[in-house]
């Protein structure tokens, strides 16, 4: 009964310090080391490889249990094969998502949360060594869920947050260049990407995003991010390509 | 208990161990297949059979081929050994688009050109026609002699500027003809062959059909494409004679398509070489690069063009012709414009 009592204090007295102190607007910039793994079968079922990097700003809204976020990433480099082979690649991705905390009260030491993600993906390549057929894009528009849980660790030096969010395409809009139709000069009926747009499911279509995240607020307004994403896009279409993304950043963020 | 949990936690180091040795033993066994001349062979003869777009105009039955030549890729053999295999299964295809590509070596099909009347010498025309003096556009000679002109486009891989374009057709524009040499000029980008035709173009026309690949199939294909053509002012409007050869293929045999039902051109010379469609290239598991026609070229009658189109008039040199310095189609070809 005393345990009992002791929890019911301690909820009540997180949820008061929730209610004032939510975060409101955090707005979070930060370099972005990448690592890129890519196979498009229309080219080669080798895989290209190469670092990558970009830069990537999430903008995020708490309010009560509900969280609103916005992230855009961008990457660029060089990807290689075997034998001096090797292809520009750029990649694109803006994602919106909302989530719920589950359980436990946002101000808890532990919480889970789930929502949706409505992202997009537009990656593209050109390759140096191919003549006609050079280019390659993928444009993505997906439903997703996701799953988040965090932990809070409190210290002298401020609050350490380690989340990790997990997200699952529940369907997808998806556009490829059409099969056969990568000349510049060949406009084949549905090459245009907007025509091309099929919708796919899993297992023609998986994007599966994982991040890993350690967030440590200095102070009410100013927070240092580390976090380690791992994406991977499968089509499994006409046109197969799979795309292995693991991204290292470490960013700024100032809460308004 | 100490010793139960020691005991289970060696065991599962051990299985780990014998996982982590079993998986990168069948990663390497997979790369080393893939890179092995039988893999290779495979791999090769599989991105031809999906991705090929001539095989309902060639006499090639490509099942036939893989039986006819899986035997040949053994293990044991070298990577010269392996490229000249591979060389001469793509050869059964005669189409000087498909090629093999390694980085000391290529192999490509020459039949189009080789076994027939080479039909060209510049140096006799640059020495005996043009007195040695000519003007250069970017990728292009010509000379004016009279009421003629003499154009030259020795590759459609070397690009002309719209002001150079411009400036030739200004400079050509009041004679009674041109005289357009393609003779040798192996193709390249086909941008550059459309350029160059839409001068010569009065009014935007259908000039070809495109069939895109749509599957793995060898009779799957997008809906024909018909393309046009626009004309670039200023365009010459007088008469046009064409000279071709054997080995006028690819944006040549294009270029000379564009142009050959045009009521005003003449075509002198030899049948060109064909290469209707657009090449690809596939790069194989070792970084060798596999190039394919992916495309089928129908002209603006839908007749398939990958064998070459016919002059209006054959002509030919002779060895002795040659030796004596004479362009007997160029000869002609001033004669048809007097």
């Amino acid at each position: 009964m005393r345990s009992f009592l002791f929890c019911c204090i301690v909820f009540f007295q997180n949820a008061a310090a929730q209610e004032a102190a939510d975060p409101g607007f955090r707005v979070l910039l930060a370099p972005v080391a990448g690592f890129v793994s890519v196979q498009d079968k229309s080219f080669s079922n080798l895989n290209y490889s190469g670092r990558v990097p970009g830069a990537a700003i999430d903008v995020e809204f708490t309010k009560r249990r509900w969280q609103h976020s916005l992230n855009l990433q961008f990457q660029t480099g060089q990807v290689e094969a075997t034998g001096d082979l090797d292809a520009s690649y750029r990649y694109f991705n803006t994602a919106y998502s909302l989530a719920r905390s589950l359980g436990s009260h946002p101000g808890a030491a532990m919480q889970f949360k789930i929502g949706a993600t409505l992202d997009y993906v537009h990656s593209t390549r050109k390759y140096q060594q191919l003549i006609n057929n050079f280019n390659a894009y993928e444009h993505a528009l997906s439903l997703m869920v996701l799953a988040e849980a965090a932990m809070q660790l409190e210290s002298r030096s401020g609050v350490t947050v380690i989340s990790n969010r997990l997200q699952f395409p529940a369907v997808s809009a998806v556009a490829q260049p059409a099969y056969g139709a990568d000349a510049w000069d060949v406009p084949v009926e549905g090459s245009s990407a907007s025509k091309a747009a099929r919708v796919l499911f899993v297992p023609g279509f998986v994007l599966v995003k994982n991040r890993l995240s350690l967030a440590h607020s200095f102070s009410a307004r100013s927070q240092l991010l580390f976090s380690y994403l791992f994406s991977y896009m499968k089509i499994d279409d006409k046109r197969a390509s799979v795309l292995n993304i693991h991204q290292l950043s470490l960013g700024y963020g100032f809460t308004f | 208990m100490g010793s139960h949990f020691k005991a289970v936690h060696k065991c599962s180091k051990k299985i780990t161990a014998w996982m982590l040795l079993a998986v990168s033993l069948a990663a390497c066994k997979k790369n080393d297949l893939a890179h092995s001349p039988p893999g290779l062979f495979r791999e090769s003869w599989q991105v031809i059979d999906e991705r090929y777009a001539l095989f309902p105009v060639k006499a090639v039955k490509w099942d036939s081929v893989y039986e006819a030549f899986r035997d040949r890729f053994s293990s044991g053999l070298s990577p010269q050994e392996t490229f000249n295999q591979l060389g001469s299964m793509l050869n059964l295809l005669k189409d000087g688009h498909v090629a093999l590509l390694s980085p000391t070596d290529t192999s490509v099909y020459t039949g189009f050109y080789k076994p027939y009347p080479a039909n060209f010498n510049f140096g006799n025309i640059v020495k005996n026609y043009l007195l040695n003096e000519y003007k250069v556009a970017g990728g292009i000679i010509y000379k004016v002699v009279g009421q003629v002109a003499y154009i030259y486009y020795r590759s459609f891989a070397d690009a002309a500027t719209d002001a150079e374009l411009e400036a030739l057709v200004l400079a050509v524009s009041k004679l009674k003809g041109v005289i357009i040499d393609v003779r040798n000029n192996t193709g390249g980008d086909l941008r550059n062959a459309q350029r160059f035709a839409a001068r010569f173009i009065q009014s935007a026309r259908l000039v070809k059909y495109e069939l895109v690949k749509s599957g793995k199939g060898h009779d799957d294909f997008h809906r024909a494409q018909a393309f046009y053509l626009d004309p670039a002012m200023p365009v010459f409007g007088q008469r046009i004679v064409i000279l071709t050869n054997r080995a006028c293929f690819s944006a040549c045999n294009d270029f000379v398509m564009y142009l050959a039902d045009d009521p005003r051109v003449q075509v002198v010379g030899d049948l060109t070489g064909g290469g209707g469609g657009i090449p690809y290239r596939f790069i194989l598991k070792n970084g060798w690069i596999l190039q394919y026609t992916a495309t089928r070229t129908l002209s603006a009658k839908e007749q398939p063009v990958e064998n070459g189109i016919a002059p209006h008039i054959y002509k030919s040199i002779t060895p002795s012709e040659e030796a004596a310095g004479r362009d007997v189609i160029l000869e002609k070809a001033i004669e048809l414009l007097q």
